[in-house]
C-alpha cells in the first residue's frame, strides 16, 4: 500500500477505539494523528533509516555513459556462487543511472534459475514519472546491451516477477542468502523486517507508555494514546500482508517474512484508492457521529419505512462506490507492461512479462 | 437588492484585470488584493461588487498564473509532483502545450463548480459543520503526513553506511529544518504582534512572498535557463483518460484543500495524486491546473454559500472584511460566473501562452528576476514597513533551503500550520514557553 | 573520458561531474567519485548564507517578540488593516458574559467611550472559543456588565470587527474593593456610582427566571417605589455555582457592578456567590399584617402567609383578574383579607393547584401588600408565588 493509504487507514482505525472521538472533539486532543503517524512508522524506519545502514557487501554501478551488460552479469553470477560457496549471506546494492534531470536509465536483471543463468538488459531512458523514450535505447552499442552469465548455486528465486528493474531514484538491494538447499534471492532485505513486526510494535508501545505516563501521570490518558499507537502501527503491518512480500510479524522469534497473501500489489492504484476511499468514509462517519445533533442524516425514509443511519451509509457511501472501483479494476487495470522486457525474453520460449 | 448583470459584469472585469497581473512572475493575486480593497471606496465601487470583481480576479489568476509558474520559476527537482513534468516539457520545446494542459484542467473545473452549484448548497453546510469540531486534528494529520512522507532523494551511492546516511538524509534535515523555522516564523508574525497593528492585514504575506517568490526569483537569476524555441501546437497530448483521470485528481485534490482551512492546493495534490497512483504527466499537469483552479476559485467560492459564513483561504479572508454574499442570488451568479469567467480565461491565456511563449528564448531570465524583485521589495516595504521587509528576508533564507536542498517547498507552509495547530488545540501557550517569549 | 578543458566546461555546465561525467545535477560534489564541481556561482555560498539567513534570522526575531507587547487600542482607532492584529483594549464591559453550550464559545462586548466612525460602532464584541472559553469558565474570570477589563486578542473583521481572545491569562478584569451603598445613595446619586463596585442589601421583590439568566428587583421598605434592578447574568446564574436558593421576600446582599439599563440603575453580581441570604422570609400572620396595615402597605411589603379560603374564588367581570377572600387563625377566621391574582397570573397557575383553590382550602402564598380603595390586599404577581394548596 502506499504510505498515504497506510496513513488515512490507520487514522479511521484508531478513530474507531473508544474515547478517542470524544477525546478529539471535546479536548481537542491529537490521539488520531498519533495514530496516523505510527501506521506510517514501519516504513520510515525502513526506508529513512534502516536502509542506510544495512550493510553492502557488493554494488553495482552501472558504466558511463555505455552500461556494460555482460559485466554486470558476471559480476552478479561470481556473488551468487561466492555466497553459496562460503555459506554467507551478500547484499548487492545496485544503483540506477541518472541522466539528466527528471531522466534514468531503465536496466533489468532476472535470474533464471533453472538454467542457472544470470541476465542483464540496457533498457532506454525514462522519466521519473514513468514515460519511456524508446529510441534512445539506441544510444548503447548493440554489444553492450545485453548479457548473461552462468552460475552454479541452487538459486531460489520466490517472487511473482522475476525481474528486477532499475528505474529511478535508488537502486535496490537483493540480498543472497545460503540455506541449506538453496540459494534465496531476498529483495529489499531491510524492508519488512523487525520494522513490521507485532512484537517491536508491541516494544515501542511500551516504551511510549512510560514516556506518556511521565508526561500525563494520568493512568487512563496513557493508557488510551499507547493503545492508538499499538493499534496505528500493526494496522500498517496488517494492510501489507494482502500484498506479496509480506513481513516478519513475530521478529525475532520468527526469522523470515511471513508470505504476502498476494491478493493486490502495492501499486495497484485502484486497490490503493479503493482502501483510501474505505478509510475517508471511515473517518467521515466517526467525525459526523462525535456530534450531537449529527450534522448529517444518512438515514432513508421511504413514507414509513425507515432504513438506518448506518445501513444506508454502509451501502450507499461505501459499498456502492467500493463495488464501482472494483468494477473499474476489473476493466481497466492492467499491470504496467515493460515493452522492452520482452526483449530480455526474446531468445527464451516462457516470456515473461509484469 | 443588486443587479446580476452587473455583478457578473464584475466578475468579467476581474477576470480581465487579474489576468493580466497574474502574468507578471511571482506576484500572487492575494497581494494584490488588498490594494484593490484600498482603492475601491476612492473609485466609488461599492463593497458587494468589490466581492464579486475580487472573485473574478481569482478566477484570472487560476487560469493565467500557469504562464508564470510554467515558464518563469526556477527548474527545480524538488517540486517534481508540480513542476517538474511542465519543466520537461519546457526544455522540450512543449512549454505552450503545458500551459494548455493545464488551462485544460482548470477550465473543467470551472465548468464542474457550475454544474455542481447546486449540490454545493446542500453539502457544504453540513460538511462545514462536521469539520469545525474536528478541524485540529485534520489540520495536523495533514501537516504531518507532509512532513513525513518526503523521502531521501539520493542516488543511493556512498562509501561508508554513514556517508549513505547522511546523502539520504540531507534533503529530509533541510525539509525538517525548514518546517520547523518556517513553523516558528509563522507562531511569531501571528501571535507576537510583530507586525505593526496598522498593517497586520496582510499578515503572512511578507512571510510568504520571502517562502516562495523571492527564492525562485533569486534561482531564475543564477540558473539563467537557456529555453529553446516553444512550438505551437495543434493538439495536446493527452487521452481522454488523462483529462479524466488528471481533472479528477486535481478537482479532489483542490476542493479538499478549499475546504478544510491552511491546507494548500498541494497538499491537497500530493495526498489525493498519491492515493490514486498517478505518475504519467500529461494527466499531472491537468490535474495541477485543476488543482490550482479547485483551491483558489473554489475556497472563495464557498465564501457565497448562503447562511453559513464559511471564510477559506487568503481571498475569502480579504473580502470577508468588506462583504459576506448571503443571498442565493449572489451565489449563483458567482457560479455563473466561475463558468463563464473561466472560459474566458481560457481564451485569454491561449492567447497569452502563445504570444509569451514565442518570446521565451530571447527573454533574459537574469534581468527580469532582477526588475520583479525589486518590484517586490517595494511592495512590500510599501505595504509592511521594515519590519515586513525583515520577515521577508528571514523567510527568503528559508524558502531558498528547500531550493537548495532538495526538499519539499511545501514545508514552508508550517508558517500556517504549526501555529493554528498549536491554538486550536491550547498548546500555543506551551509552545510559547518553550521559545522564552509571552503571547 | 576526455580530459580536455572546454568538454569538461562543458560537463560542468550541463549538470555533468566534470571528472567521471555522471549526471549529478545541481550537486557540488559528484556523489560518485567525490569530485568537487566549481561552478560559475558556487552554490556553497549561496547554501550557507541562506541557512545563516534562515536560522540566526529566525532567533533574532524569537528574541525581539519577547520584547515587543501588543499595542494599545482605541476602538475609535480599528480599520481594516488591522484585521489579524493582536492588540491590547482596555473599557468597561456593557453586555455580560454569555456561554454557547452548542459553540462552547464566551462572548461579551466592551466599550471605551470612544466611537468608531469607520464601522459605526461604539462597543465591541469579544469572542472566546474552546478550549480558552472553558477555562475561563472554571476559573470563574467571566466579566459582567460594569467590570473594567483589559483584553488582549485578534481583532477580526467581518465586515464589522470583533475580538478572539485566545488565552485565559489575556483577560484582566479590575473590580475594585466593593463599597458599601443603600438605597438613598442610589436614588440620589447612582451615576456617582456607575461601573463601581457596591454592596447592597435589600428584599427581593419580584423574579424572572429566564433560564441563562434571571431579572428581579431588590426593594428597600423605606423607598417602596424605588425598587433598584438586580440582574443576575450567566456567569452568576449559571457558570460560577450554585445560586442561592433565594426568592422573593428574602432579605439578601448583592455585591456587584452597579452599572444602567435603559438609564436606570441596575446592579449586575459578579458570581453565584456575590449573592448571599441574609434572612429568609418568615411566615406571618394575618393580626401582625392588619395590626400594622397602614405601615406595612406604604412599605409594599412583601409576606408570606398561610390562608384559608373563605369564600369561593371570585372572578372580576372585567376579567382583569381573580380575588380570593381569606382568613387565618390569628384573626379567628372573623377577619377577611382579600387575595388579588391579576388575569395573566391567573392563566400561568398550573391547572392542578387552580382547581384546588376552592373554599375552605388553605394557601401558603407569598404576597405584596397594598391598599386598594381602603381595602388592604395581598397581590400575588406570579404564579410561583403560590407556594402550595391543602
Amino acid at each position: 500500500m502506499k504510505g498515504v493509504v497506510h496513513y488515512f487507514v490507520a487514522a479511521a482505525i484508531v478513530s474507531l477505539l473508544p474515547f478517542v472521538m470524544e477525546l478529539s472533539v471535546e479536548q481537542k486532543s491529537l490521539i488520531i494523528v498519533l495514530g496516523a503517524i505510527a501506521g506510517l512508522l514501519p516504513d520510515y524506519i525502513d526506508f529513512k533509516i534502516a536502509k542506510f545502514f544495512e550493510r553492502v557487501d557488493e554494488e553495482i554501478l552501472p558504466d558511463w555513459p555505455y552500461p556494460d551488460s555482460q559485466k554486470i552479469a558476471r559480476k552478479i553470477a561470481m556473488m551468487i556462487d561466492e555466497s553459496w560457496n562460503t555459506k554467507k549471506t551478500l547484499n548487492l546494492q545496485l544503483h540506477t543511472i541518472k541522466v539528466g534531470p527528471n531522466l534514468w536509465r531503465k536496466w533489468y536483471v532476472t535470474f533464471d534459475s533453472e538454467r542457472k543463468k544470470v541476465k542483464v538488459m540496457v533498457g532506454p531512458i525514462t522519466t521519473t514519472g514513468g514515460k519511456d523514450f524508446p529510441e534512445t535505447i539506441n544510444d548503447i552499442p548493440e554489444e553492450l546491451r545485453k548479457g548473461e552469465a552462468d552460475f552454479n548455486a541452487p538459486l531460489f528465486y520466490r517472487y511473482k516477477d522475476n525481474v528486477i528493474k532499475m528505474r529511478a531514484f535508488t537502486g535496490p538491494m537483493i540480498a543472497f542468502k545460503p540455506t541449506e538447499d538453496y540459494l534465496e534471492v531476498e529483495f529489499l532485505p531491510w524492508h519488512r523486517r523487525w520494522s513490521h513486526s507485532i512484537t517491536i510494535a508491541a516494544v515501542f508501545s511500551m516504551i511510549l507508555w512510560v514516556l506518556s505516563y511521565i508526561l500525563t501521570l494520568d493512568i487512563n490518558i496513557t493508557n488510551i494514546i499507547t493503545l492508538a499507537f499499538f493499534v496505528g502501527y500493526n494496522t500498517h503491518i496488517i494492510t501489507d500482508q494482502p500484498g506479496y512480500m509480506g513481513s516478519n510479524l513475530f521478529w525475532p522469534i520468527t526469522k523470515k517474512r511471513i508470505r504476502g497473501f498476494k491478493i493486490a500489489e502495492s501499486m495497484d492504484p485502484f486497490m490503493n484508492f479503493f482502501t483510501f476511499y474505505l478509510a475517508i468514509m471511515i473517518l467521515l462517519w466517526q467525525m459526523n457521529t462525535a456530534i450531537t445533533p449529527h450534522p448529517i442524516d444518512f438515514a432513508l425514509k421511504f413514507g414509513s419505512l425507515v432504513i438506518p443511519s448506518i445501513i444506508s451509509f454502509i451501502i450507499l457511501w461505501v459499498m456502492l462506490p467500493e463495488a464501482v472501483i472494483l468494477l473499474l479494476r476489473k476493466r481497466y487495470w492492467k499491470p504496467p507492461k515493460d515493452p522492452f522486457l520482452e526483449e530480455l525474453f526474446k531468445d527464451e520460449e516462457e516470456a515473461i512479462l509484469t | 437588492m443588486a443587479d446580476p448583470i452587473i455583478l457578473l459584469t464584475y466578475i468579467l472585469l476581474g477576470v480581465i484585470i487579474g489576468s493580466a497581473l497574474s502574468i507578471i512572475p511571482s506576484l500572487h493575486v492575494y497581494n494584490v488584493a488588498p490594494i484593490f480593497i484600498l482603492l475601491a471606496p476612492t473609485l466609488g465601487i461599492s463593497d458587494t461588487y468589490l466581492v464579486f470583481f475580487l472573485l473574478g480576479n481569482v478566477i484570472g489568476y487560476s487560469m493565467l498564473n500557469m504562464i508564470s509558474t510554467f515558464y518563469f520559476s526556477a527548474p527545480d527537482d524538488t517540486t517534481f509532483m508540480v513542476l517538474m513534468p511542465s519543466q520537461v516539457m519546457l526544455r522540450d520545446g512543449r512549454g505552450i502545450e503545458a500551459v494548455l494542459l493545464g488551462g485544460l484542467g482548470a477550465l473543467i473545473v470551472a465548468l464542474i463548480f457550475a454544474a455542481i452549484s447546486p449540490i454545493l448548497l446542500i453539502v457544504i453546510p453540513p460538511l462545514i459543520s462536521i469539520i469545525i469540531p474536528n478541524m485540529h486534528w485534520l489540520i495536523a494529520l495533514i501537516m504531518f503526513y507532509m512532513l513525513l512522507s518526503e523521502f531521501p532523494k539520493d542516488v543511493g551511492v556512498g562509501k561508508s553506511r554513514w556517508e549513505r546516511f547522511k546523502a539520504g538524509w540531507r534533503n529530509l534535515a533541510a525539509g525538517y529544518l525548514t518546517f520547523i523555522l518556517a513553523g516558528i516564523l509563522g507562531f511569531i508574525v501571528m501571535f507576537g504582534n510583530i507586525l505593526p497593528a496598522e498593517v497586520a492585514y496582510q499578515g503572512l504575506m511578507p512571510a510568504f512572498i520571502g517562502f516562495f517568490a523571492v527564492p525562485s526569483l533569486i534561482m531564475n537569476f543564477f540558473a539563467s535557463p537557456n529555453i529553446p524555441e516553444q512550438r505551437i501546437v495543434k493538439s495536446l497530448d493527452a487521452t481522454p483518460i488523462d483529462v479524466f483521470k488528471g481533472s479528477f485528481a486535481g478537482f479532489l485534490g483542490g476542493s479538499f484543500a478549499a475546504t478544510a482551512p491552511a491546507i494548500t492546493g498541494g497538499m491537497g495534490a500530493i495526498i489525493v495524486g498519491q492515493a490514486i497512483g498517478q505518475r504519467e504527466e500529461s494527466q499531472f499537469i491537468i490535474s495541477m491546473g485543476a488543482n490550482r483552479f479547485a483551491y483558489y476559485v473554489g475556497s472563495f467560492f464557498l465564501l457565497f454559500v448562503p447562511g453559513v459564513r464559511v471564510v477559506r483561504g487568503g481571498m475569502a479572508n480579504l473580502a470577508a472584511m468588506v462583504y459576506i454574499p448571503g443571498k442565493y442570488m449572489e451565489f449563483y451568479v458567482a457560479a455563473a460566473g466561475i463558468a463563464i469567467g473561466g472560459c474566458i480565461a481560457f481564451i485569454i491565456l491561449i492567447l497569452t501562452a502563445i504570444g509569451i511563449g514565442k518570446w521565451l528564448p530571447k527573454i533574459r531570465y537574469d534581468i527580469l528576476s532582477g526588475v520583479i524583485m525589486v518590484f517586490i521589495i517595494a511592495l512590500v516595504y510599501f505595504l509592511t514597513g521594515i519590519i515586513g521587509l525583515g520577515i521577508m528576508i528571514v523567510a527568503t533564507g528559508i524558502g531558498l533551503l528547500p531550493v537548495l536542498y532538495n526538499s519539499r517547498r511545501l514545508h514552508c507552509l508550517s508558517a500556517i500550520l504549526l501555529p493554528l495547530t498549536l491554538s486550536m488545540t491550547g498548546l500555543a501557550d506551551d509552545f510559547a514557553a518553550i521559545l522564552g517569549i509571552k503571547i | 573520458m576526455s580530459n580536455d578543458a572546454s568538454v569538461r566546461n562543458e560537463n560542468r555546465e550541463k549538470g555533468f561531474c566534470p571528472s567521471c561525467g555522471r549526471y549529478i545535477g545541481a550537486a557540488d560534489i559528484c556523489p560518485y567519485c567525490g569530485a568537487r564541481v566549481h561552478k560559475r556561482i558556487d552554490m556553497k555560498y549561496i547554501k550557507a548564507l541562506a541557512l545563516i539567513v534562515a536560522i540566526v534570522g529566525t532567533i533574532l526575531f524569537v528574541v525581539g517578540t519577547s520584547y515587543i507587547s501588543p499595542p494599545s487600542i482605541k476602538i475609535s482607532q480599528i480599520n481594516q488593516q488591522m484585521n489579524y492584529a493582536r492588540v491590547k483594549l482596555s473599557g468597561t464591559v456593557i453586555s455580560s458574559s454569555t456561554f454557547n453550550e452548542d459553540s462552547e464559545s464566551l462572548s461579551f462586548t466592551i466599550s471605551d467611550g470612544t466611537k468608531n466612525e469607520l464601522f459605526d460602532i461604539d462597543s465591541i464584541r469579544v469572542t472566546v472559543y474552546s478550549p480558552t472559553s472553558k477555562e475561563l469558565v472554571q476559573m470563574g474570570k467571566l466579566p459582567v456588565s460594569g467590570d473594567s477589563v483589559e483584553i488582549v486578542g485578534q481583532i477580526k473583521i467581518r465586515e464589522t470587527p470583533y475580538i478572539i481572545v485566545s488565552y485565559s491569562d489575556d483577560v484582566i478584569i479590575h473590580r475594585d474593593t466593593p463599597q458599601e451603598v443603600n438605597f438613598d445613595q442610589i436614588i440620589n446619586s447612582w451615576q456617582d456610582y456607575l461601573g463601581s463596585a457596591v454592596i447592597i442589601d435589600g428584599w427581593i421583590s419580584e423574579y424572572v427566571d429566564y433560564g441563562d439568566y434571571a431579572i428581579c428587583s431588590l426593594r428597600d421598605y423605606n423607598y417602596p417605589d424605588n425598587d433598584l434592578s438586580l440582574y443576575i447574568p450567566q456567569p452568576a446564574k449559571t457558570l460560577t455555582g450554585a445560586l442561592a436558593n433565594f426568592f422573593v421576600g428574602d432579605l439578601v446582599r448583592v455585591i456587584g457592578n452597579l452599572w444602567e439599563y435603559n438609564n436606570q440603575p441596575e446592579i449586575v453580581p459578579w458570581n453565584a456567590s456575590s449573592i448571599l441570604i441574609i434572612e429568609k422570609l418568615q411566615l406571618w400572620t394575618l393580626s401582625e399584617v392588619m395590626s400594622n396595615q397602614e405601615l406595612y402597605t406604604s412599605q409594599r411589603r412583601i409576606v408570606k402567609l398561610n390562608l384559608t379560603l373563605v369564600e369561593p374564588p371570585y372572578y372580576s367581570s372585567s376579567g382583569a383578574g381573580v380575588s380570593l377572600n381569606v382568613s387565618d387563625s390569628s384573626v379567628g377566621l372573623t377577619k377577611y383579607l382579600k387575595v388579588w391574582i391579576w388575569a395573566r397570573v391567573w392563566d400561568d397557575i398550573p391547572d392542578d393547584i387552580k382547581e384546588n383553590i376552592t373554599l375552605g382550602r388553605t394557601l401558603l402564598v407569598v404576597g405584596e401588600l397594598q391598599e386598594y380603595a381602603g381595602t388592604l390586599e395581598l397581590i400575588i404577581d406570579a404564579a410561583n408565588w403560590i407556594l402550595g394548596v391543602y
